[in-house]
């Protein structure tokens, strides 16, 4: 996080008193396949998001540079911060840039109606005040040490998390939402083995996921929500497979999987156990994501609680009192109740460690 | 002896018990029945915490607790025990007071857990066979002997079984001339229906109490069981067990609902349902119908028949409520059309094809929830032992408090409180109940 780190961090401390939960160096990639792999194609500073009462989501987004062709005409990255915020669904854009230099009130207006709004440096000051940013300067996650700390000791991980440190940076922001249950589900638990429970380093790896996960749970939430919450079981069963014709679809292979087996003498009873859609943790997943949809008001901080308890706890190993003070006053009992029937779901699901949630306990 | 009863009737036979007991002074009795009161206790309690997520004031979970008969002096903790061994509840005691975080499972029957960790916390043999003898009982009346057989047990179990029963009255027993031995039945079924006991009665002096039993368990165990079609043609000679179903029938003491489609008119057999209140007798008559209609698919389709009829109830009740197209359907789900359950209606793809759409209002979509209960565990599961009457007394004063099945006891004097005192605790109780509900 070299370039710029000073304003990246400005900004998520920004979206974090927006109301955000905040991600920084965001990869935007897609699949390759002449690569098999997924390929970085840009990738976005900071990334806020927000979830409102009703459990509906907006996306913000900021690019920071100091770039001089930028600096002296930044329109044209404008353009291009349009364009990632169509990728993200985001109707919230920033453009912050590392000049105290005025900027043309042309640009400005054109920036505007396309949902950007450019800073200066003088701009983001005053925004700074605005939303008195400097109230929440004594906590770990508006320090560039501690990103720094963060991201460089995940660097640091085991080749053999690598697959998980390439999820958080692309993978998941590449999959379509409801397809990032069963993948943080599945990761988790392959590599459950890997994962060191006495490293803080490591524990903060699993939170990190662990907040992704509860994003897209809350989505799942979000849309039973408003498709038909009196009776959400088939929902929220449908939005798993990716849709009601998708679920009938992989259903029908699974049957026809059934029938191929059954019709080898002596094998329809040693797979009758392994041949079905639902995973084990299905039911699980709906009691979750139930409660959620219970408590919408209290639901919604789950993921920015889970980021402050990383930095706050298991990197900072508590250390930081107005961070604790401030992990006791602003997040609800509920929504620490909350977190921990996620954490009891995840735990069963993946086999991971109790020890790695201490934190949350 | 019988088969070990399934934890899923094991749970809900330990709630009937404790809802049973709870007012009534076992004195001696009570260490008999402490596995099976502890965990109907954490059943009831479950139930009615469920979605409150955080009880921060436990005061106000004893104010709760207590409605069940869960005293706040050593019982509370020991069922809070039981439920944090289910993993119902997060029990945090490192404050002044115990805060408690609910996790009761919403999309599991709470029964089968509950059952299986009543079998695993090495209940008493009494214990065991008091909840299989209330099981039997709910699906007939039997005699003294057939109960001896079927358990195993010996003439001093059986006396504390029945005392244990009678103190509750959950078991009553009766000395049948016919037979000339004593019969057992279930207070709780019967007080719905008195005068079908009477009914019963003369059955059993006709046909003698084990062919009578073995009738009613029949259908018990196989809720819309299809009956021939000599049963309810009353001029023809029937086989025995034909004979007493028609005779059950004629008496009332079985349901039978008739479906008419492509294979003619055909008749499916229920036994009445002890555990759901009053006001959702609508709902039971609806889930019967309901499952009338598939059973008819199931057993008598013309041209395909239904494989799993869960299924079919699954479509009833996710969006939109619709199954179909097939060509039985206009017929076979015209009871339901007849009750203003839904529509049917053609398939303009397929001409000859109909689908059926069920109205989705509130009633029907718990009918079929009842249905889908009946067919898999063949009794009320969810929502089993909830008062609504008690929740809305709670949230609107003035109203009553007693659970019907829990009004049959009153063996224990009630406790003398005053008008202010009263008017306190329902206060406190109103204030309760609004922040466990999130207010």
């Amino acid at each position: 996080m070299p370039n710029d780190r000073d304003l990246k961090i400005r900004l998520a401390t920004i979206f974090w008193a927006l109301g955000c939960y905040t991600r920084l160096e965001v990869k935007l990639a897609e699949y390759s396949p002449q690569r098999d792999m997924a390929l970085e194609l840009t990738d976005l500073d900071v990334l806020g998001i927000r979830v409102s009462p009703e459990l509906s989501f907006e996306h913000l987004v900021a690019d920071c540079t100091s770039n001089r062709d930028v600096l002296k005409s930044p329109i044209q990255r404008v353009f291009w911060l349009r364009g990632v915020m169509d990728f993200f669904g985001a109707s919230t854009g920033y453009l912050a840039l590392n000049t105290a230099s005025g900027i043309s009130e042309n640009q400005r207006l054109v920036a505007h109606r396309l949902g950007v709004t450019i800073l200066n440096t003088e701009n983001l000051s005053h925004l700074e005040q605005r939303l008195a940013v400097a109230d929440l300067a004594p906590l770990q996650l508006t320090k560039q040490e501690s990103w720094v700390y963060f991201e460089s000791n995940l660097q640091q991980l085991p080749k053999a998390l690598q697959p998980a440190l390439s999820f958080r940076k692309h993978t998941y922001w590449l999959n379509p939402t409801y397809h990032n249950l069963h993948s943080v589900i599945s990761l988790c638990g392959r590599h459950a083995k890997d994962i060191d429970e006495r490293n803080r380093h490591h524990a903060a790896l699993v939170l990190d996921l662990l907040s992704l996960f509860c994003l897209a749970l809350l989505t799942m939430t979000s849309y039973v929500a408003r498709t038909n919450p009196e009776d959400p079981e088939v929902e929220l069963r449908s939005y798993f497979f990716g849709g009601y014709q998708e679920m009938r679809r992989r259903e029908a292979i699974i049957e026809n999987v059934k029938k191929i087996v059954g019709e080898i003498p002596g094998q329809r009873e040693l797979f009758a156990d392994k041949i079905r859609l639902d995973p084990d943790y299905l039911r699980g997943l709906f009691e979750v994501a139930y409660r959620l949809l219970n408590r919408p008001e209290d639901a919604r901080h789950v993921p920015r609680y889970l980021e402050m308890v990383l930095f706050e706890k298991t990197l900072y190993k508590s250390e930081n009192a107005e961070g604790l003070k401030y992990l006791n006053e602003r997040f609800s009992d509920v929504t620490k109740k909350l977190t921990r029937d996620i954490v009891k779901f995840f735990r069963d699901a993946t086999g991971l460690s109790e020890a790695l949630f201490a934190d949350l306990a | 002896m019988s088969e070990p009863l399934k934890p899923l009737k094991t749970g809900l036979r330990a709630q009937d018990v404790q809802t049973s007991v709870q007012d009534v002074e076992l004195g001696p009795l009570n260490a008999e029945t402490k596995h099976i009161r502890l965990v109907g206790m954490a059943e009831r309690l479950a139930i009615h915490i469920r979605g409150a997520d955080v009880i921060n004031d436990y005061r106000r979970l004893e104010y709760i607790a207590s409605q069940f008969g869960i005293d706040s002096l050593g019982v509370l903790p020991e069922v809070l025990k039981v439920l944090q061994g289910l993993g119902w509840v997060r029990v945090d005691n490192t404050g002044p007071e115990p805060k408690v975080e609910e996790t009761v499972p919403y999309f599991t029957d709470i029964y089968t857990t509950a059952g299986t960790y009543f079998q695993a916390s090495k209940p008493s043999e009494i214990e065991t066979a008091t909840l299989a003898v209330c099981d039997a009982l709910a699906s007939s009346p039997t005699t003294k002997e057939q109960l001896l057989k079927s358990l195993g047990i010996d003439e001093k179990a059986y006396r504390t079984i029945v005392d244990i029963g009678k103190s509750g009255k959950f078991i009553d027993e009766y000395h049948s001339p016919a037979i000339k031995a004593p019969v057992l039945y279930s207070p709780l079924f019967w007080v719905e229906n008195p005068a079908k006991l009477d009914a019963l009665s003369g059955l059993l002096q006709k046909y003698g109490a084990d062919d009578i039993c073995r009738a009613l368990a029949k259908v018990r165990s196989y809720p819309g069981l299809p009956l021939p079609d000599a049963v309810l043609a009353s001029s023809q000679q029937l086989q025995r067990d034909d004979g007493i179903a028609r005779e059950l029938i004629r008496r009332g003491i079985l349901l039978a609902p008739d479906v008419t489609s492509h294979s003619g008119r055909k008749t499916f057999a229920f036994t009445p349902h002890i555990g759901i209140p009053v006001e959702r007798k609508m709902v039971l008559e609806k889930a019967m119908a309901i499952l009338a209609c598939i059973r008819y698919g199931e057993h008598f389709g013309a041209i395909t028949r239904i494989k799993f009829p869960v299924d079919i109830i699954d479509r009833l009740l996710a969006p939109p409520h619709r199954i179909g197209s097939h060509t039985e359907i206009r017929r076979q789900y015209a009871l339901l059309v007849g009750r203003g359950m839904g529509k049917s209606f053609p398939d303009r793809a397929n001409p000859g094809r109909f689908y059926f759409q069920l109205v989705a209002i509130d009633e029907n979509l718990q009918a079929c929830r009842l249905a889908r209960d009946l067919l898999s565990a063949g009794d009320l599961v969810q929502d089993k032992g909830l008062s609504l009457d008690l929740q809305r007394a709670l949230l609107h004063p003035g109203g009553s408090y007693e659970e019907a099945v829990r009004t049959l006891p009153k063996l224990k004097q009630a406790a003398s409180v005053s008008a202010a005192t009263h008017s306190r605790l329902a206060s406190v109780l109103d204030d309760t109940m609004d922040k466990l509900r999130g207010a």
